[in-house]
């Protein structure tokens, strides 16, 4: 996602690999990637950052095992 | 976007928004019924044109907007077509409110609305029930479907619940208020109660195929993490998310490869999962820090804490352990938690040290009949290396199960506790045990551990909801005030449905007044049960029945009677079984209870009687809203009613047997009864369900 003032722009991936510097992270859970979209447009960025949303963990494997399908 | 990512995305925005939403309106409008139907006329609209025209910068802000054109929109309608007066003074009013300019302005303060809106939702006024449905509705942001799921009722069922619940806040005129310093504890025990439940019955299923259902507790961990963001200096809204994010970790560690049960002590540590455990310690960590005496959800948790951090059950730190036992034992002076306490005493400075302990639990009169007080005695005495008083510690065990069953069947309890094989051998797995297990057998593998009572993993949940449903039980009885009469067309009247345990030629009872000795309870017949009872809205007692009925289940679900003591001896394990078992006695206890008795004087305000003109009374019950009426009741009371015309639909329990003797379901019916088959259900255990419909109904 793109900030650029109010605006924030999706943008899919696939990403190739970053060159660039890794300022931080979030772990998020949440019920969908729609929903981290949502949260991340709450995110309080305006000046041309970018962040890149990244399944690493599923929350229902976590708990039971299971692999969600 | 495709369809269906909007649609997700709506799904987001409303997880996101919808607690925000529903409390800011809330605010406004003052009515949670009115503030949730505009709130869902908002979501209404953003599925209509979201897909069309994109997700708005702001979805928080187009939601409540929309919401208060719709509002206006609607209000203002009604307004003009109706013409009752109070109803246009109160509509008028919230037009006004809507109408308000800084309308968003004032919905800046929203954390505190939420915060507001839980206390609502969680408030005392409400049945257990209604909270967990209301809470997770408008606070969880669930939707009807969704609960109906996770709790495994009929949609319809929560529908109601939901609807009757609201009813009741703005008949209660319940403020949208945070409660002031001097109520604060037990409202705020209130609300923990509301997560903690909704965990629970995620932890430890007590519906359903799977005994554990992760999905609930994602959903109470998301609520507790969204109240200690609001209440971020109250440490037992941190001790009670540390022990649920405690617990949590080790969800997928408790089911084995074969979905059996594992105990804590032998869990695979490393299956634990550590994020959670870091999240737990951290909430403990906070609860620590604001000082102050622990509250029993810290104490659990710390206990928790104190597992989470071993590496393995030599390494945990026992003494600690004891020491956050004594300070809940102070706390909720259970002796359960005492029995949990012997045992970490047991682990901590060895067998002897717990003995001691045991034996003076011995004669606690709230642990007779508890079958683990002999169980965890035995284990003990087999690490002391006393095995012949061992062998006759469990045979006590056992045969303290069949006296009391035997004590139990004089009082005529309608279930005895006889089970088919055939039904236990489809149970559900007997659950992770919250005591200590029977001995294990000496298994090389397992190295000492044999000798080692397990570690509660659970340590006294149980005893925190006996005592949080006893608190219920007193302040249930505010919402029993009489419902207001509505007129209903024949149609929409509840109907009175007729529960009767016959046996195949028709006899209620023996001679001696006792229910079928057939008649028992299986987890077949409990999950008909449970549903049966959540589905209805009342029961309409016999005198006797009611006394014999109700005097036994209340004294189960207060924890006077064990909850093992109804089942079967080889179902006493079943934890599943029992915590349902217990479950339902409470949703018993819970529902609006009706006694026919011309001699019974009303003793507690929980119980309606109904005396003089039995018809009249019966039939105006039956125009009330809210579900079905269950009849329990003897053969006289039956053909009063059923010449009368009341008794809309019959069940029968056929167990298959002859008495010969006894009451007769017909003794006192003077005319013959012509029904309709309606339904047949074969039991396993034999029991044969037959539904009819009596001709005048039909």
């Amino acid at each position: 996602m793109h900030f650029n003032g109010r605006e924030r722009v999706v943008i899919d991936g696939p990403f190739t690999e970053a060159k660039e510097l890794i300022a931080g992270y979030w772990i998020w859970e949440c019920a969908s990637r729609e929903e981290a979209i949502e949260w991340l447009k709450r995110a309080p960025f305006d000046r041309g950052e970018e962040v890149e949303l990244r399944l690493v963990d599923d929350a229902r494997e976590r708990l039971t095992g299971e692999t969600q399908v | 976007m495709e369809p269906s990512a909007t649609h997700r995305a709506i799904d987001g925005v409303w997880r996101i928004e919808s607690a925000r939403l529903v409390a800011g309106l809330t605010r406004v409008v003052r009515d949670v019924s009115v503030a949730e139907d505009l709130a869902q006329d908002a979501l209404v609209a953003a599925l209509q044109q979201w897909p069309r025209e994109g997700i708005p910068t702001n979805p928080g802000a187009w939601l409540i907007a929309t919401a208060k054109r719709r509002g206006i929109d609607a209000l203002r309608r009604r307004v003009t077509l109706e013409r009752k007066q109070e109803l246009i003074g109160r509509e008028l009013q919230i037009v006004q409110q809507l109408d308000q300019p800084d309308l968003m302005a004032q919905v800046d303060d929203v954390q505190d609305d939420v915060l507001r809106l839980v206390f609502m939702t969680c408030h005392p006024v409400l049945s257990r029930d209604a909270r967990v449905a209301l809470t997770l509705r408008l606070l969880g942001g669930l939707s009807t479907p969704e609960i109906a799921r996770a709790f495994l009722v009929s949609e319809g069922t929560i529908t109601q619940r939901i609807v009757r619940a609201k009813r009741t806040l703005t008949q209660a005129r319940v403020p949208f208020e945070v409660p002031g310093r001097d109520e604060l504890g037990s409202r705020l025990a209130a609300v923990l109660e509301v997560i903690y439940l909704v965990f629970n019955e995620g932890y430890a299923a007590t519906a359903g195929e799977h005994w554990v259902r992760p999905a609930l507790c994602q959903d109470a961990l998301r609520l507790g993490r969204v109240l200690a963001a609001l209440m971020p200096r109250e440490a037992e809204v941190h001790g009670l998310l540390a022990l649920m994010e405690l617990q949590a970790s080790r969800l997928r560690a408790r089911v084995g490869a074969h979905g059996e049960p594992v105990l804590l002590a032998d869990q695979d540590r490393a299956r634990w999962d550590h994020l959670l455990v870091q999240r737990g310690l951290a909430e403990l960590h906070a609860a620590e820090q604001l000082g102050g005496a622990l509250g029993p959800y810290a104490l659990q948790g710390a206990i928790a804490g104190c597992h989470a951090r071993a590496r393995s059950v030599e390494e945990t730190d026992w003494p600690r352990i004891v020491a956050l036992y004594d300070g809940l034992a102070a706390l909720t002076g259970s002796p359960v938690v005492e029995l949990n306490r012997a045992v970490a005493v047991t682990m901590a400075f060895g067998p002897e040290a717990g003995m001691e302990l045991v034996d003076a639990l011995a004669d606690e009169p709230a642990l007779r009949g508890y079958h683990r007080l002999p169980s965890v005695r035995g284990d003990l005495l087999v690490r002391l290396g006393r095995h012949d008083e061992a062998r006759e510690e469990f045979l006590r065990r056992r045969s303290l199960r069949q006296r009391l069953r035997a004590r139990a069947a004089p009082l005529a309890r309608s279930k005895l506790q006889r089970v088919s094989r055939a039904c236990h051998a489809r149970g559900t797995p007997a659950r992770e045990r919250g005591g200590v297990s029977p001995p294990a057998k000496a298994d090389p593998r397992s190295g000492g551990r044999a000798n080692r009572p397990s570690c509660p993993d659970r340590p006294i949940c149980t005893i925190s909801l006996r005592r949080l449903s006893v608190s219920c039980g007193l302040v249930r009885r505010v919402s029993r005030r009489p419902q207001p009469l509505r007129n209903h067309s024949e149609d929409n009247m509840r109907k009175l449905i007729l529960h009767m345990i016959i046996s195949t030629d028709g006899f209620v009872s023996t001679e001696d007044g006792n229910v079928n000795p057939a008649a028992h309870w299986s987890e077949e017949i409990q999950r008909h049960y449970t549903d049966l009872f959540d589905r209805a809205g009342g029961v309409v007692f016999g005198r006797n029945l009611y006394e014999q009925y109700v005097g036994h289940y209340s004294k189960v679900a207060a924890g006077e009677i064990s909850a093992e003591t109804d089942l079967a001896p080889e179902d006493a394990d079943n934890e599943h079984f029992v915590a349902s078992h217990l479950a339902w006695t409470k949703r018993l206890m819970d529902m609006d209870k009706f006694v026919v008795s011309n001699s019974l004087s009303p003793t507690t305000p929980a119980i309606g009687v109904i005396s003089g003109d039995i018809e009249a009374q019966i039939q105006q019950l039956k125009q009330q809203d809210g579900g079905d009426l269950l009849l329990m009741c003897g053969p006289s009371l039956f053909a009063v009613l059923n010449a009368s015309q009341l008794i809309d639909e019959y069940m029968f329990y056929v167990y298959p047997n002859a008495l010969g003797r006894g009451k007769h379901l017909y003794r006192d019916v003077a005319a013959p009864i012509s029904l309709t088959p309606e339904r047949s259900v074969p039991f396993a255990d034999g029991m044969e369900l037959r539904e009819y419909t009596p001709e005048y109904a039909a």
